[in-house]
């Protein structure tokens, strides 16, 4: 059993919106989820997720590690909102149904409105997509998920 | 495959500076610390934002130089943070102030802020796009408007600039202060033999401005941290009549670099 809490109660996105399965590892400022590469997910088309999509993921793995951090600290997720993608690198076209991603963030630097992370999501052993994102963060969610 | 586009206009904006002609002397200027933007009509100009302004004036220089149609050239955008100050500011107004938000102060918080303004102010009908690729935003936007002449033979302003960003934006001691630079291109056989030539858009060293008349080293090193510094650069460069492989960034890119040239060099 996983020693951290489902993913749902870690960020603010609701299904069908909710792309990562599970957290894996977590620090203060750094975050590893999973998920599996699902033909009735959101951006999978003729069972194809195409690289760019995975913006998205980055974003929610994000969203976990701030997520989680609230959690910890017994406050509210807030939502966020990706104000720029700096740098984005396609190592690979496209991962397949039933491909597993693990979906890396680490923080660079950071306050409480603005910060940046590092993010990496990898197809297996292989690295598919990098990318450099800056998040806004916003209010916090009245309520968590029970 | 070898190409070659022409030259045929350019501009730029510096605060402080008379366009790119007062640029290239290195005389200050006290009535340019902000853009103009009188091709802008005044509603739209006072909605606008400085770096919109900026493009502007840049992007003026560059149309009335190439004498291309105002209502037909095509345009690439670049910037590598865009509109973000007043993007941030909308966010903190959103969810640190809880007001209500101006409908106006959002529709310029776009990535294509300043190519929607100068279209509609120009009553231009051509492509027009805006990107952004960091501090290889010259250089992609050049490769942007090289394709749009090469394939569709089209007239084109390439226009980069980016503002200062804004406070937490970007690490500390990292910052820029804002400049836009713009030029016109079009197919070489369009253009007079007089006329510079573009070549060979690769990775590879190239050369780019490394003193300035008339500015302090610490300007020119603050300027020289802009992402779209390149573009400044090249047209600095085709105003001097320089020639050879010129940079389109500073260090911080990938290295992208554009051979400058006369006819049948």
């Amino acid at each position: 059993m996983s020693e951290f809490p489902p993913i749902a109660h870690l960020m603010p996105h609701r299904e069908p919106m909710v792309l990562l399965d599970r957290l894996v590892d977590w620090s203060p400022g750094h975050v590893e989820c999973a998920t599996r590469v699902r033909e009735t997910a959101r951006f999978v088309e003729d069972g194809l997720l195409l690289a760019p999509f995975t913006i998205e993921h980055m974003a929610q793995a994000v969203a976990v590690c701030l997520g989680y951090e609230a959690y910890r600290g017994g406050r509210g997720v807030r939502v966020g909102m990706i104000v720029s993608c700096r740098t984005f690198e396609a190592h690979l076209d496209s991962a397949s149904t039933g491909d597993e991603l693990t979906i890396r963030a680490d923080r660079e630097r950071g306050n409480e409105t603005l910060s940046h992370f590092r993010c990496e999501v990898r197809r297996g052993k292989e690295a598919f997509a990098s990318a450099t994102l800056t998040l806004f963060h916003g209010e916090t969610l009245s309520q968590n998920p029970s | 495959m070898t190409w070659e586009v022409a030259v045929v206009g350019c501009g730029a904006f510096v605060p402080g500076f008379a366009g790119l002609s007062g640029w290239v002397r290195g005389e200050p200027s006290p009535d340019h610390l902000t853009a103009r933007a009188e091709i802008v009509p005044k509603r739209q100009r006072r909605r606008a934002s400085s770096l919109s302004k900026a493009v502007a004036d840049a992007y003026a220089d560059a149309l009335g130089e190439s004498k291309f149609d105002a209502a037909s050239v095509a345009s690439v955008f670049g910037s590598a943070i865009g509109e973000a100050t007043t993007m941030v500011g909308l966010l903190d107004q959103m969810w640190g102030d809880a007001a209500m938000l101006s409908p106006m102060r959002f529709a310029t918080s776009v990535h294509n802020a300043a190519s929607g303004m100068l279209s509609i102010a120009t009553d231009n009908r051509g492509i027009t796009t805006a990107m952004g690729a960091d501090y290889d935003t010259p250089a992609m936007a050049l490769l942007e408007g090289i394709g749009l002449v090469l394939a569709r033979g089209e007239s084109v302003i390439v226009c980069c600039g980016d503002e200062a960003p804004p406070e937490d934006l970007v690490a500390d001691g990292v910052g820029w202060s804002l400049m836009t630079a713009a030029i016109a291109l079009c197919p070489s056989s369009d253009a007079p033999a007089s006329c510079p030539r573009l070549s060979e858009l690769m990775i590879a060293p190239g050369e780019h401005l490394s003193s300035q008349p008339g500015i302090s080293e610490n300007q020119l090193e603050e300027m020289g941290r802009n992402p779209s510094i390149g573009l400044l650069d090249l047209v600095v460069a085709i105003r001097e009549g320089t020639r050879g492989v010129r940079a389109l960034d500073r260090g911080a890119g990938r290295g992208y670099s554009v051979r400058l040239h006369g006819v049948a060099e």
